[in-house]
């Protein structure tokens, strides 16, 4: 290989499992194209490309907004182009235990909201951990949702380890976002470079929006005609992920509403057009619960829309994701995730979770305070990242301010053994160097369940860093799913 | 008892109105010690009313308005036969309330909620009226004390959303503060406490002396008073605006957290208008006779007798 | 289905598109006819043009005399703050295609984009005449290629039909705004040939009449034109035919299109030329107030039949007093 020692010059692989290399430094089968492609490319026309990538980005205003010190910055959704590639086996089995995992968590929220809390009362998972989560809906209660389908749309944040293993770090079941980003990471891509993709046989991602509709009209009330109505609620044009919810609207051809264009009459949800009242039957909603209906919650909430839960009880609409999902993906509650599976499903889980200790059991606490140097503390009640505390990076006095707030609310806190993430090249000056991933797909469940072929790849900013998040600052890839070739006939 | 309640919730506004969404929590529940032999919800104007039975065993009526409408008007009624409550006849110490496991069951009523957030000074006067106490019977009776001698009862005296510091300071309220204040003191020290919300059959809040003799009519408003869990006995009722024991004159609409879980109405409007609120309880002693009546199965308030109630109520205008 | 809240958000993109390209040629037009007037003429000028933008503010700005023409079109070029800037008009563009960009071409939010970012880039940088120049033609050429994908991409739906509304109503306001600040300029007398600019007309009417101007003709010409895309006229014509687009049956929509065919024959069969120099002032107010007042009914018919949502919330306290 004679073009080595360009862009791969200076490679040396990070701790932890490299998706691309193996530890000798030979490449993976699954890489080995993609590596000769980059290895033929200088690192001045990456970058060039990359920046036109990021001009095509902000034109199309394909962007996130970060907050800091509730100042709101726009940013350019960022993009590494050397691809995550992921094998068609390997693919089959995160596609069962996505769709394991999902079902149980469904059959939870079923169950907890409008069955007889079998689970509780069986102490699968304890009440009261349920009852004081924050996630917790007791307006959700005897609200039904066609096929138990309360969690229509998750997405669940999978981990590899040290040795390639993949577990499930968090589930995202209430308004998981990120799938635009796939979709459009994909076609910038193909603009961008479209040789690399030579020879693979990659599963497309832009049917996504078509998916995504199938599901929404499989959970449609009785009362819709054949072809339901569906909106999709968003804050409005401030909220951060607006450009995702427009890119849904567009990408299924429905209206993106906010609260103020609809209205409920007789617990019927209808929509405010030119031409008058028009009723709706299914509504994707990217609004939190608390904000959904100012009678059952903040009166003050402009937001949402009045009268929305009398409509959702009555049964005459679907809201998307169910309401009180919030306390199936809470932190407490995910340690109790894998029980949830055997005892719903009676199957063993095939993606485990990150150990994990319970700050409310005794043994487990004494046993993490001890070596909370080497573990990763996690408030249940936070998401994007923000108030972790890793063991192995943290200062004597944040590991200090951690064990105390431990001793104070232990409710707030669970602690996790480190997963070291597993790491693959990403274009760092005018080098490819390791940075660490984690991989978000996203599961759709209306009729039946089912796994979007593809996935939002996080990668972290800076070498050996362990935050992939994109509220702090991370990038993203395009993530390959590649076709199962034995279906294929000859 | 058999109490013939109707409840008048009635809206003005001053200027035109729409699209008027609301949950109504104003139906006694039937449950152990209470039956509702008869009941009927009606709006002006009218509206398609969904009932449904919410988390807390409360049953809510869903009722709006979309057209514009300078008024609104709700009519809740029910009949209802209700008995006493079981006496406690229990003597738990106190540490079996505060026991890790009883805590546990009720951890839902045992945290500050938005109407019953307590502050050092509540806590102080919750631990003071526990070093009076062995059990949790004369826990209650010290709290219910405690709060007595701080608050005074004045019709009117605070708003919604009045916090328990606030409370302290101005030395009054209503039925709703006093049940809040206490539920704050036990919460405070680790004893499950409750909201709850309903009917007393009495001429105003603070007399409930009425003898038990003929038919009686009384005009009064929704009432609010305490549970307590106690260890061995359950869910112990309590009144704290009057210190008398919850009894047949008591009729349950449900319980929550606090208020915001069994508000009577909660609802939005859209318009640039103030509402004006009139509401009116009118509750009927039926005589031991009409009983009769009644035991053979659910009668069902006829058309007559909605007409006298709707008069009657109107009258109070 | 189109909601009405989107519905608006077109109508103003077509409103703000026009703005911002009508007034950066008026700008353009005014630097180059000012380039020859004495300073003081000059301020008076631009403050009738300022009027005429509906820029009343700046008037204020302009009064220690010490006037200086380059600060004045940089604000009402490139200053977004400024109302009635064509920075504002780009901006409000945007902010109300961002509600419906789900509902119109990509190409279209692209566009936009473009000139937003371009204009961000002209606007760092020097501010000379040539940079206004520079910042014009930016201006003018992404509203082209704005109103370019809009022929040539956009559906001829409902939602095209509002966008092309808001045009035809802005057109007609900033038109009869052009014409009132030139017949009621105090410095010099009424330039045909500048106003005639300003209005992208001058070869059309040279075409139709000769080099033969007058004050009279040239009003006439802008306003009751049928072979004219741009007399107001035409874009009551247009914007009619829009009308019957989104409300076929009228249902909606019914004193929108009474007041818009009660303005539009008044243009057909009104006698402007009789007493045309004292009356003609008070026609062309009259003409803006009902064309402000077009826009009004639409809203009130179908944008916002409620007017603005303001939510109560309605309670009842256990214990108080009758």
């Amino acid at each position: 290989m004679s073009f080595l020692g360009r862009l791969f010059d200076q490679y040396r692989r990070a701790e932890g499992f490299d998706e691309a290399f193996r530890s000798d430094g030979t490449v993976r089968p699954h890489y080995e194209q993609v590596v000769r492609s980059f290895e033929e490319i200088d690192a001045d026309e990456l970058r060039r490309m990359e920046g036109v990538v990021a001009d095509e980005f902000r034109r199309l205003g394909i962007t996130f907004t970060v907050y800091n010190d509730d100042e709101g910055i726009e940013r350019t959704w960022p993009i590494d182009l050397f691809p995550r590639i992921i094998e068609a086996a390997e693919w089959k089995t995160l596609e069962t235990g996505l769709k394991q995992r999902v079902k149980a968590l469904n059959f939870f929220l079923s169950d907890l909201y409008v069955g007889e809390g079998a689970a509780l009362s069986d102490g699968v998972v304890p009440e009261w951990v349920v009852k004081s989560s924050q996630g917790f809906e007791r307006n959700a209660f005897g609200i039904q949702v066609p096929y138990g389908a309360h969690c229509m749309i998750a997405g669940i944040d999978l981990v590899r380890d040290g040795a390639g293993k993949y577990a499930v770090l968090e589930d995202n079941l209430r308004n998981p976002s990120g799938i635009s980003y796939v979709v459009e990471n994909r076609a910038a891509m193909v603009k961008a470079i479209p040789r690399i993709f030579d020879d693979h046989t990659v599963e497309p991602v832009d049917q996504y929006g078509e998916m995504l509709r199938h599901a929404l009209e499989a959970v449609a009330p009785p009362t819709a005609n054949e072809r339901p109505t569906i909106v999709i609620l968003t804050p409005g044009v401030y909220n951060a992920a607006y450009f995702e919810h427009a890119f849904l609207a567009r990408s299924m051809g429905v209206e993106l509403v906010e609260g103020q264009d609809l209205v409920v009459d007789d617990q019927v949800v209808y929509a405010r057009t030119i031409h008058g009242s028009l009723p709706v039957d299914v509504i994707y909603r990217r609004i939190d619960d608390n904000f959904l209906d100012p009678v059952a919650f903040e009166a003050s909430s402009s937001l949402g829309v009045p009268g929305l839960l009398g409509a959702m009880r009555a049964g005459t609409v679907t809201v998307c994701n169910a309401l009180g999902n919030g306390v199936a993906d809470d932190k407490a509650v995910y340690p109790y995730v894998p029980d949830m599976i055997r005892y719903y499903l009676n199957e063993e889980p095939i993606l485990p979770n990150v150990e994990t200790y319970v700050m409310w059991d005794q043994d487990q606490k004494a046993e993490a305070l001890d070596r909370l140097d080497q573990l990763v503390t996690k408030p249940v009640a936070e998401s994007g990242g923000y108030g972790i505390v890793i063991g192995p990076h943290a200062s004597e006095t944040e590991l200090e301010g951690a064990r105390k707030a431990i001793e104070e609310d232990p409710r707030n806190w669970i602690v996790q053994e480190v997963v070291q993430l597993s790491s693959l090249a990403c274009l760092s000056e005018s080098h490819l160097e390791p940075r660490h991933l984690d991989l978000r797909p996203f599961v759709l469940t209306g009729e039946r369940t089912e796994v979007f072929p593809g996935g939002l790849t996080r990668v972290a900013l800076e070498r050996g860093s362990l935050v992939v998040n994109s509220s702090q600052g991370g990038g993203s890839k395009d993530t390959w799913i590649l076709a199962d070739q034995t279906e294929v006939p000859a | 008892m058999r109490l013939d309640i109707s409840y008048r919730m009635n809206f003005e506004y001053d200027a035109p109105v729409w699209e008027s969404q609301n949950e109504i929590r104003a139906r006694p529940r039937s449950d152990d010690r209470q039956q509702v032999v008869a009941r009927r919800l009606v709006t002006a104007p009218t509206s398609k009313v969904l009932a449904f039975v919410d988390y807390w065993g409360t049953t809510v009526h869903h009722v709006g308005v979309r057209e514009p409408h300078m008024a609104f008007e709700i009519v809740a009624e029910a009949a209802v036969e209700t008995t006493a409550p079981e006496p406690l006849t229990v003597d738990p110490g106190l540490d079996m309330v505060v026991d890790p496991q009883f805590s546990l069951a009720h951890a839902e009523f045992l945290t500050p909620s938005v109407h019953t957030e307590w502050n050092a000074e509540v806590q102080n006067l919750a631990m003071q009226a526990s070093t009076q106490s062995a059990t949790v019977p004369e826990l209650i009776t010290a709290v219910v004390q405690t709060v007595r001698q701080r608050i005074d009862y004045r019709s009117g005296s605070t708003e919604i959303g009045v916090s328990l510091a606030d409370l302290l300071d101005g030395g009054s309220g209503v039925c709703q503060d006093f049940a809040h204040l206490t539920i704050g003191l036990f919460r405070s020290i680790g004893v499950p406490a409750r909201y709850v919300s309903g009917f007393l059959f009495a001429t105003d809040e603070t007399s409930v002396g009425l003898d038990e003799k003929e038919e009686e009519i009384v005009r009064v408003q929704t009432h609010a008073w305490v549970e307590v869990a106690v260890p061995g006995h359950g869910w112990f009722a309590i009144d704290p605006t009057n210190d008398v024991p919850v009894a047949a004159k008591h009729a349950v609409i449900g319980h929550g957290r606090d208020y915001d879980d069994v508000a009577p109405v909660k609802g939005v409007f859209v318009g640039d208008a103030r509402p004006v609120v009139q509401s009116e309880v009118v509750i009927e002693r039926m005589a031991p006779a009409s009983r009769s009546v009644i035991s053979g199965g659910p009668r069902r308030l006829d058309h007559d007798e909605m007409e006298r109630h709707q008069q009657q109520t109107q009258q109070q205008q | 289905m189109i909601l009405a809240r989107h519905a608006e958000s077109l109508y103003w993109t077509g409103r703000y598109l026009e703005r911002a390209e009508v007034t950066s040629r008026w700008l353009d037009v005014a630097s180059r006819f000012n380039a020859h007037v004495l300073p003081e003429d000059g301020a008076a000028e631009w403050q009738g043009l300022m009027r005429a933008l509906g820029a009343p503010l700046l008037g204020a700005d302009l009064g220690d005399g010490a006037f200086d023409q380059a600060a004045v079109s940089t604000l009402l070029l490139a200053d977004p703050s400024t109302v009635g800037s064509v920075s504002s008009a780009i901006e409000a563009l945007r902010d109300n295609l961002r509600v419906v960009r789900d509902r119109v071409p990509v190409e279209l939010w692209e566009e936009v984009n473009r000139l937003h970012f371009g204009l961000e880039q002209s606007a760092t940088a020097s501010r000379q005449d040539r940079a206004h120049h520079h910042f014009s033609r930016t201006v003018r050429e992404g509203c082209q290629a704005i109103s370019g994908v809009l022929s040539e991409s956009m559906m001829r739906d409902e939602g095209h039909a509002f966008i092309v509304i808001g045009q035809m109503i802005e057109r007609s306001i900033l038109t009869v705004g052009l014409l009132r600040s030139a017949l009621t300029n105090t410095v010099t007398s009424f330039d045909s040939d500048r106003v005639l600019r300003s209005s992208s007309a001058l070869q059309s009417y040279r075409r139709l009449h000769g080099h033969r101007a007058t004050s009279q003709s040239v009003t006439s010409f802008l306003l009751r034109t049928p072979e004219l895309p741009r007399s107001v006229l035409s874009c009551l014509l247009n914007a009619e035919r829009r009308l019957n687009v989104v409300d076929p049956g009228s249902q909606r929509t019914a004193q929108t299109r009474r007041l818009a065919g009660r303005i539009r024959s008044g243009l057909e069969f009104g006698d402007f030329d009789l007493d045309f120099d004292d009356r003609i002032i008070s026609l062309l107010t009259d003409l803006q107030q009902d064309l402000w007042r077009l826009g009004d009914t639409l809203s009130s018919e179908i944008f916002r039949p409620l007017g603005e949502p303001l939510l109560h919330a309605q309670y009842i306290r256990p214990g108080l007093e009758r």
